[in-house]
Protein backbone atom coordinates (compact mmCIF):
# COMPACT_ATOMS: atom_id res chain seq x y z
CA UNK A 1 0.00 0.00 0.00
CA UNK A 2 1.32 3.70 -0.35
CA UNK A 3 0.74 5.99 2.60
CA UNK A 4 2.11 9.75 2.19
CA UNK A 5 3.78 11.26 4.76
CA UNK A 6 1.30 13.41 6.64
CA UNK A 7 -1.42 11.83 5.18
CA UNK A 8 -4.42 11.29 7.29
CA UNK A 9 -5.41 7.69 8.44
CA UNK A 10 -9.43 6.55 8.70
CA UNK A 11 -10.35 5.34 12.01
CA UNK A 12 -11.16 2.03 10.55
CA UNK A 13 -7.45 1.38 9.26
CA UNK A 14 -6.20 1.03 12.90
CA UNK A 15 -8.91 -1.35 13.96
CA UNK A 16 -8.74 -5.03 14.91
CA UNK A 17 -11.50 -6.96 14.50
CA UNK A 18 -11.66 -11.29 15.97
CA UNK A 19 -13.50 -13.51 17.27
CA UNK A 20 -13.27 -17.23 18.65
CA UNK A 21 -15.54 -20.63 18.32
CA UNK A 22 -15.14 -24.06 18.72
CA UNK A 23 -15.14 -24.02 22.73
CA UNK A 24 -16.27 -27.32 22.19
CA UNK A 25 -14.34 -29.89 19.59
CA UNK A 26 -15.66 -29.74 15.69
CA UNK A 27 -15.11 -32.69 13.59
CA UNK A 28 -15.89 -33.67 9.92
CA UNK A 29 -14.35 -36.47 7.84
CA UNK A 30 -15.43 -34.51 5.25
CA UNK A 31 -12.09 -33.91 2.33
CA UNK A 32 -13.32 -30.84 1.07
CA UNK A 33 -12.84 -27.93 3.40
CA UNK A 34 -16.06 -27.16 5.81
CA UNK A 35 -17.45 -24.26 7.68
CA UNK A 36 -16.39 -24.89 11.60
CA UNK A 37 -19.08 -21.99 12.70
CA UNK A 38 -16.39 -19.10 13.03
CA UNK A 39 -16.72 -16.06 11.70
CA UNK A 40 -15.58 -12.67 11.80
CA UNK A 41 -17.44 -9.60 10.12
CA UNK A 42 -14.75 -6.54 9.33
CA UNK A 43 -14.82 -3.29 7.67
CA UNK A 44 -12.38 -3.44 4.71
CA UNK A 45 -9.30 -0.67 5.08
CA UNK A 46 -9.00 1.88 2.08
CA UNK A 47 -5.94 0.27 1.26
CA UNK A 48 -8.24 -2.62 0.50
CA UNK A 49 -5.65 -4.77 1.94
CA UNK A 50 -5.65 -7.23 5.60
CA UNK A 51 -3.56 -9.71 7.20
CA UNK A 52 -5.76 -12.61 8.76
CA UNK A 53 -4.64 -14.50 11.19
CA UNK A 54 -6.29 -17.64 11.86
CA UNK A 55 -5.18 -19.76 15.35
CA UNK A 56 -6.56 -23.14 16.27
CA UNK A 57 -5.68 -26.40 17.79
CA UNK A 58 -6.00 -29.15 15.42
CA UNK A 59 -5.69 -33.35 14.98
CA UNK A 60 -6.26 -36.18 13.07
CA UNK A 61 -8.10 -39.11 14.02
CA UNK A 62 -5.39 -40.94 11.80
CA UNK A 63 -1.60 -41.41 12.64
CA UNK A 64 -1.51 -41.39 8.43
CA UNK A 65 -3.49 -38.15 7.87
CA UNK A 66 -3.88 -34.62 7.70
CA UNK A 67 -5.85 -32.01 9.21
CA UNK A 68 -6.22 -29.06 7.88
CA UNK A 69 -7.64 -25.45 9.04
CA UNK A 70 -7.70 -22.25 6.71
CA UNK A 71 -10.06 -19.85 5.99
CA UNK A 72 -12.75 -18.11 3.24
CA UNK A 73 -13.70 -14.47 3.25
CA UNK A 74 -16.85 -12.88 1.56
CA UNK A 75 -18.03 -9.73 1.06
CA UNK A 76 -21.63 -9.02 -0.61
CA UNK A 77 -20.46 -9.57 -3.76
CA UNK A 78 -19.69 -13.12 -2.74
CA UNK A 79 -16.69 -15.33 -2.27
CA UNK A 80 -13.48 -13.43 -2.57
CA UNK A 81 -10.74 -16.12 -1.17
CA UNK A 82 -11.49 -20.22 -1.11
CA UNK A 83 -9.91 -21.84 1.87
CA UNK A 84 -7.02 -23.67 0.28
CA UNK A 85 -4.03 -26.26 1.60
CA UNK A 86 -1.06 -23.93 0.94
CA UNK A 87 -2.62 -20.99 2.74
CA UNK A 88 -3.62 -23.60 6.00
CA UNK A 89 -2.61 -24.65 9.39
CA UNK A 90 -2.21 -28.09 9.09
CA UNK A 91 -0.63 -31.20 11.43
CA UNK A 92 -0.31 -34.63 10.32
CA UNK A 93 -1.56 -37.60 12.98
CA UNK A 94 -3.12 -38.04 15.97
CA UNK A 95 -0.77 -35.44 18.15
CA UNK A 96 -2.55 -32.19 18.62
CA UNK A 97 -1.15 -29.20 18.13
CA UNK A 98 -2.31 -25.38 18.89
CA UNK A 99 -0.47 -22.99 15.99
CA UNK A 100 -1.91 -20.44 13.54
CA UNK A 101 -0.73 -19.06 10.11
CA UNK A 102 -1.66 -15.69 8.76
CA UNK A 103 -2.27 -14.49 5.15
CA UNK A 104 -2.01 -10.80 3.61
CA UNK A 105 -5.22 -10.26 1.46
CA UNK A 106 -4.98 -7.76 -1.17
CA UNK A 107 -8.01 -6.35 -3.22
CA UNK A 108 -10.56 -6.47 -1.31
CA UNK A 109 -13.34 -3.19 -1.57
CA UNK A 110 -12.50 -0.81 0.38
CA UNK A 111 -15.29 0.52 3.43
CA UNK A 112 -17.24 -2.54 2.86
CA UNK A 113 -18.20 -5.07 5.59
CA UNK A 114 -16.50 -8.22 4.87
CA UNK A 115 -16.84 -11.79 6.58
CA UNK A 116 -13.87 -14.38 7.29
CA UNK A 117 -14.45 -17.56 8.18
CA UNK A 118 -12.88 -20.66 9.14
CA UNK A 119 -13.12 -24.25 7.43
CA UNK A 120 -11.54 -27.73 8.24
CA UNK A 121 -10.59 -30.45 5.87
CA UNK A 122 -9.23 -34.02 6.53
CA UNK A 123 -7.01 -35.67 3.92
CA UNK A 124 -9.42 -38.85 3.81
CA UNK A 125 -13.00 -39.47 4.78
CA UNK A 126 -11.54 -42.38 6.60
CA UNK A 127 -10.45 -39.94 9.58
CA UNK A 128 -11.46 -37.44 11.25
CA UNK A 129 -10.51 -34.05 11.55
CA UNK A 130 -10.86 -31.89 14.82
CA UNK A 131 -10.69 -28.43 15.78
CA UNK A 132 -10.49 -26.34 18.87
CA UNK A 133 -10.77 -23.45 20.67
CA UNK A 134 -9.79 -21.30 17.21
CA UNK A 135 -9.59 -17.69 16.64
CA UNK A 136 -10.21 -15.13 13.85
CA UNK A 137 -7.87 -11.77 13.93
CA UNK A 138 -7.99 -9.65 10.92
CA UNK A 139 -5.75 -6.16 11.03
CA UNK A 140 -5.26 -3.63 8.56
CA UNK A 141 -2.53 -3.55 6.30
CA UNK B 1 1.37 1.37 17.75
CA UNK B 2 -1.42 3.72 17.85
CA UNK B 3 -2.71 6.54 15.95
CA UNK B 4 -4.80 9.50 16.14
CA UNK B 5 -7.20 10.77 13.66
CA UNK B 6 -4.86 13.54 11.82
CA UNK B 7 -1.75 12.51 13.35
CA UNK B 8 1.37 12.60 11.12
CA UNK B 9 3.55 9.43 10.82
CA UNK B 10 6.44 8.49 9.15
CA UNK B 11 5.95 6.63 5.90
CA UNK B 12 7.41 3.55 6.97
CA UNK B 13 5.79 3.02 10.16
CA UNK B 14 2.54 1.83 8.34
CA UNK B 15 4.06 -0.20 5.94
CA UNK B 16 3.34 -4.12 5.82
CA UNK B 17 5.92 -6.39 3.20
CA UNK B 18 5.56 -9.86 3.01
CA UNK B 19 5.77 -12.31 -0.23
CA UNK B 20 5.12 -15.99 -0.48
CA UNK B 21 7.43 -19.03 -2.11
CA UNK B 22 9.01 -22.43 -2.29
CA UNK B 23 5.40 -24.02 -4.26
CA UNK B 24 7.77 -27.40 -4.40
CA UNK B 25 9.46 -29.03 -1.66
CA UNK B 26 13.21 -27.81 -0.48
CA UNK B 27 15.32 -30.36 1.55
CA UNK B 28 18.30 -29.39 2.72
CA UNK B 29 20.75 -32.21 4.91
CA UNK B 30 23.35 -29.36 6.45
CA UNK B 31 23.16 -29.08 10.48
CA UNK B 32 24.17 -25.89 10.09
CA UNK B 33 22.16 -22.89 9.46
CA UNK B 34 21.94 -22.61 5.08
CA UNK B 35 20.41 -19.73 3.59
CA UNK B 36 16.89 -21.52 2.00
CA UNK B 37 15.98 -18.33 0.51
CA UNK B 38 16.17 -14.34 0.36
CA UNK B 39 13.14 -13.13 1.24
CA UNK B 40 11.24 -9.17 1.78
CA UNK B 41 13.07 -5.92 1.55
CA UNK B 42 11.63 -3.31 4.46
CA UNK B 43 12.64 -0.26 5.94
CA UNK B 44 12.96 -0.21 9.37
CA UNK B 45 10.16 2.38 11.02
CA UNK B 46 11.70 4.74 13.00
CA UNK B 47 11.06 2.77 16.46
CA UNK B 48 13.30 0.31 15.14
CA UNK B 49 11.52 -2.31 16.32
CA UNK B 50 9.72 -4.46 13.90
CA UNK B 51 7.54 -7.87 14.10
CA UNK B 52 8.74 -10.85 11.99
CA UNK B 53 6.78 -13.53 11.23
CA UNK B 54 7.52 -16.89 9.23
CA UNK B 55 5.31 -19.22 7.95
CA UNK B 56 6.04 -22.82 6.38
CA UNK B 57 4.89 -26.39 5.81
CA UNK B 58 7.77 -28.44 8.05
CA UNK B 59 9.18 -31.87 8.73
CA UNK B 60 11.92 -33.97 9.07
CA UNK B 61 12.96 -36.75 6.87
CA UNK B 62 13.84 -39.09 9.40
CA UNK B 63 11.07 -39.67 12.21
CA UNK B 64 13.97 -39.10 14.77
CA UNK B 65 15.54 -36.06 13.72
CA UNK B 66 14.76 -32.68 14.34
CA UNK B 67 14.21 -29.30 11.29
CA UNK B 68 14.56 -25.96 12.12
CA UNK B 69 13.03 -22.96 9.85
CA UNK B 70 14.38 -19.88 11.05
CA UNK B 71 14.78 -16.17 9.72
CA UNK B 72 18.14 -13.47 9.55
CA UNK B 73 18.70 -10.29 8.80
CA UNK B 74 21.56 -8.48 6.15
CA UNK B 75 21.60 -5.42 5.16
CA UNK B 76 22.73 -2.23 7.38
CA UNK B 77 21.61 -4.32 10.49
CA UNK B 78 23.06 -7.96 10.75
CA UNK B 79 21.36 -10.90 12.86
CA UNK B 80 22.24 -14.74 12.49
CA UNK B 81 19.67 -17.18 12.51
CA UNK B 82 19.37 -18.47 15.85
CA UNK B 83 17.34 -22.00 17.18
CA UNK B 84 15.73 -20.00 19.70
CA UNK B 85 13.72 -18.10 17.07
CA UNK B 86 13.16 -20.87 14.86
CA UNK B 87 9.87 -22.88 14.15
CA UNK B 88 10.85 -26.35 14.48
CA UNK B 89 9.17 -29.55 14.53
CA UNK B 90 10.32 -33.36 15.85
CA UNK B 91 10.04 -36.69 13.63
CA UNK B 92 8.48 -37.00 9.91
CA UNK B 93 4.73 -35.67 10.81
CA UNK B 94 5.06 -32.52 8.83
CA UNK B 95 3.38 -29.04 10.17
CA UNK B 96 2.26 -26.39 8.61
CA UNK B 97 2.28 -23.30 11.26
CA UNK B 98 4.20 -19.78 12.29
CA UNK B 99 6.31 -18.08 14.85
CA UNK B 100 6.01 -14.42 15.24
CA UNK B 101 9.92 -12.36 16.95
CA UNK B 102 10.34 -8.85 18.16
CA UNK B 103 12.86 -7.74 16.76
CA UNK B 104 14.13 -4.31 18.96
CA UNK B 105 17.45 -2.17 17.99
CA UNK B 106 17.08 -2.01 14.06
CA UNK B 107 18.52 1.19 12.17
CA UNK B 108 15.76 3.29 12.11
CA UNK B 109 15.03 3.84 8.44
CA UNK B 110 18.01 1.62 7.16
CA UNK B 111 17.28 -0.66 4.15
CA UNK B 112 17.41 -4.18 5.52
CA UNK B 113 16.55 -7.84 4.39
CA UNK B 114 14.84 -10.83 5.54
CA UNK B 115 16.36 -14.70 4.67
CA UNK B 116 15.30 -17.63 5.56
CA UNK B 117 17.25 -20.85 6.73
CA UNK B 118 17.22 -24.47 7.34
CA UNK B 119 19.32 -26.97 9.39
CA UNK B 120 18.11 -30.39 10.51
CA UNK B 121 20.71 -31.79 13.80
CA UNK B 122 20.75 -35.21 12.17
CA UNK B 123 21.16 -35.02 8.48
CA UNK B 124 18.90 -36.80 7.76
CA UNK B 125 16.88 -33.95 5.98
CA UNK B 126 14.97 -30.84 6.80
CA UNK B 127 12.20 -30.34 4.37
CA UNK B 128 10.05 -27.21 3.79
CA UNK B 129 6.84 -25.74 1.62
CA UNK B 130 4.94 -23.04 1.47
CA UNK B 131 7.01 -20.52 3.09
CA UNK B 132 5.90 -17.20 4.02
CA UNK B 133 7.31 -13.67 5.83
CA UNK B 134 5.56 -10.84 6.98
CA UNK B 135 7.10 -7.94 8.19
CA UNK B 136 5.14 -5.09 10.24
CA UNK B 137 6.29 -2.25 12.86
CA UNK B 138 6.16 -2.42 16.03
Amino acid sequence: MTFYAGERMLVTDAMTFSGSGNTTTFSTTNTAYTYTGLQVTFIVPHTGTVKITITGRTWSSSTTAHSYIAMGVFTAAGSVWSPQDNESFRIYGTNTIRGSVATILPGLPPGQAAQASLYLRSEVNTATANTLHTNIIVRAA
Amino acid sequence: MTFLIGQKFHVADITTQSDTDDPATVTFTQTTYTLERTSVIFQVPSSGVVEIEIIGDLWATSSSDNAYLAWGISGTDTIAPTDSEALRTHGSSGIRTKISSIVSGLTPYANDQISLYMRCDSGSGANVLHTRVIVRPA
